[in-house]
């Protein structure tokens, strides 16, 4: 079973987005993402102070096996990267919503962040996958 | 109709919560914790892999030796009763069939253990071209195999069964009791870089064999493992994959196997004249072991290229060496031979751009001797 926060908001490629305030944002990979992935050992995240769209991508995830392109949940200017990742990719396995959350971002449009998923969709939309899968 | 092959121990693995995935026309457990996990287990302890899917090939009778002497690159003649052997089949132009290992149970009766993906196409490769009395059987339905891998493999086989299983020497093989009347024909032979075995049993006799393994190996820290694991742990250990690193357009000696390759034995095989041909030009692509940074892992296609950007070469496998450490990534490929020289500094494109990536010695790794008297 996938922990799907209450607080946070979602997108169908597993991204979350944590409201910090002041229209700045955090952004990571859910639970079920790096479920999905297996152990994530390398993580490539943008400049501070890369402006980036929503929708188009910000960083790869190399796990094991396979590439994933990290996908941005809304437009904004990236204000913080977490180094930690460097040396340290596993978190984002093991704490995904914690110590693995990759950046934060300064809105360029708040409007972006409430046509996200809540957590009762983003569970919804999982428990969908796994129905195919 | 079954889309997709299943093991005997499928059920099993269902049980266990596998993250099952498609492997050629097979559904077979990629991992059943995390992959790292897996590998690690076998580096330390054990882990116990299902890997029933290769294909199994018997064959038996007046001139079985000869077939196998004409169709293989190895010498069969230099393989004893109760021994096993890494060998090629190859075309007339030398290049790779496929890699399999032969056990002689015999004089005239061998049994072959081939890839998965391609144990139709072997058959019918060895049927087309057999010596007419030799009799071949795809008896793989029969059978199940496990591999139990790892610096505990033996104790914990030991202790599976009465039989005296720590002086089977490597590359050998012996068939026993283990716990629970079940016959298995153990080898001290494996894919992972550590000592183990591959356990061979009937196939109805498959989940209990696993349970027996699993039960018996916990105190000694044994975890099932999936084919994410085996491909990480044989990658370290520098092993080619039928499929990535040899394939019908290399030939063993551009994959740098030609020990595996006996030019000068009794009897002539498939592809000798070309191979003999290759060795005496010694021109030809090399497949090396690279060592990069680790800010990306190379893939099965990625181009490398030498310091002034021109294309020397692809890589054929590439992944984490999670024993080596986190800032190192692995891979192998095939590179213009003046490329190929230890420590030459090459580079891999990477999603565009050249990583730096240098030409190593394989194995990568090396396993310890970690207990006295392991090193037979």
């Amino acid at each position: 079973m996938s922990m799907v926060p209450e607080d946070l908001r979602y997108t169908e490629e597993h991204e979350w987005i944590h409201d910090d305030g002041d229209n700045v944002v955090t952004v990571g990979i859910t639970d079920y993402a790096q479920n999905q992935l297996d152990d994530v050992v390398v993580v490539e995240l943008p400049a501070i102070g890369t402006q980036i769209n929503q929708g188009n991508a910000f960083g790869v995830v190399d796990s094991c096996k396979a590439s994933s392109e990290l996908c941005a949940p809304v437009s904004g200017e990236v204000i913080a990267v977490n180094a930690d990742l460097d040396t340290s990719p596993e978190l984002v396995n093991e704490a995904p919503y914690g110590n693995g959350w990759m950046i934060k971002m300064r809105l360029t449009d708040p409007s972006e962040v409430e046509k996200l998923m809540d957590a009762a969709a983003y569970e919804a939309f999982i428990a969908s996958l796994e129905e195919d899968g | 109709m079954k889309p997709f092959k299943h093991t005997p121990l499928y059920d099993t693995h269902r049980d266990l919560g596998a993250k099952m995935a498609k492997f050629g026309n097979w559904k077979m457990p990629i991992r059943y914790s995390t992959t790292l996990k897996e590998h690690r287990a076998v580096r330390e302890a054990a882990g116990l892999f299902d890997v029933s899917h290769m294909g199994e090939i018997m064959i038996e009778g007046a001139g079985a030796l000869i077939t196998l002497q004409h169709l293989t690159t190895n010498d069969v003649s230099r393989l004893a009763v109760g021994g096993a052997q890494y060998t090629f089949m190859t075309t007339r132009e030398g290049t790779c069939v496929d890699d399999l290992i032969i056990t002689r149970i015999d004089e005239e009766k061998f049994m072959l253990v081939v890839n998965a993906s391609n144990t139709e196409k072997d058959l019918r490769w060895i049927q087309s071209k057999r010596y007419p009395l030799t009799k071949t059987q795809d008896v793989s339905e029969q059978k199940a195999l496990l591999a139990l891998q790892g610096p505990e493999a033996r104790e914990i086989l030991a202790h599976c069964t009465r039989d005296n299983v720590m002086g089977i020497r490597p590359f050998t093989f012996k068939r026993i009791m283990l716990q629970g009347a079940i016959l298995a024909d153990v080898s001290r032979t494996g894919y992972t870089g550590e000592d183990g075995f591959e356990i061979m049993v009937a196939e109805h006799e498959a989940a209990r064999t696993w349970n027996l393994l699993l039960e018996k190996g916990r105190e000694y820290g044994l975890i099932p493992c999936g084919l994410g694991a085996r491909d990480t742990l044989r990658l370290e250990a520098g092993l080619a994959l039928y499929g990535n690193d040899l394939d019908r357009d290399h030939t063993p000696l551009e994959a740098q196997l030609g020990r595996f390759v006996k030019l000068d034995k009794q009897i002539a095989f498939l592809g000798k004249t070309r191979l003999r041909e290759q060795q005496d030009n010694a021109s030809h692509d090399l497949l090396v072991g690279l060592m990069l940074d680790g800010r990306r892992i190379a893939r099965k296609g990625f181009i490398i290229q030498n310091a002034a950007r021109e294309v020397v070469g692809e890589i054929t496998s590439g992944g984490p060496a999670p024993t080596l450490g986190k800032k190192i990534s692995i891979a192998l490929g095939y590179v213009s031979r003046e490329y190929s020289e230890i420590d030459t500094e090459l580079f891999v494109v990477i999603d565009k751009t050249p990583m730096p990536a240098r030409v190593v010695e394989t194995p990568f790794y090396h396993r310890q001797n970690r207990k006295k008297g392991a090193g037979s």
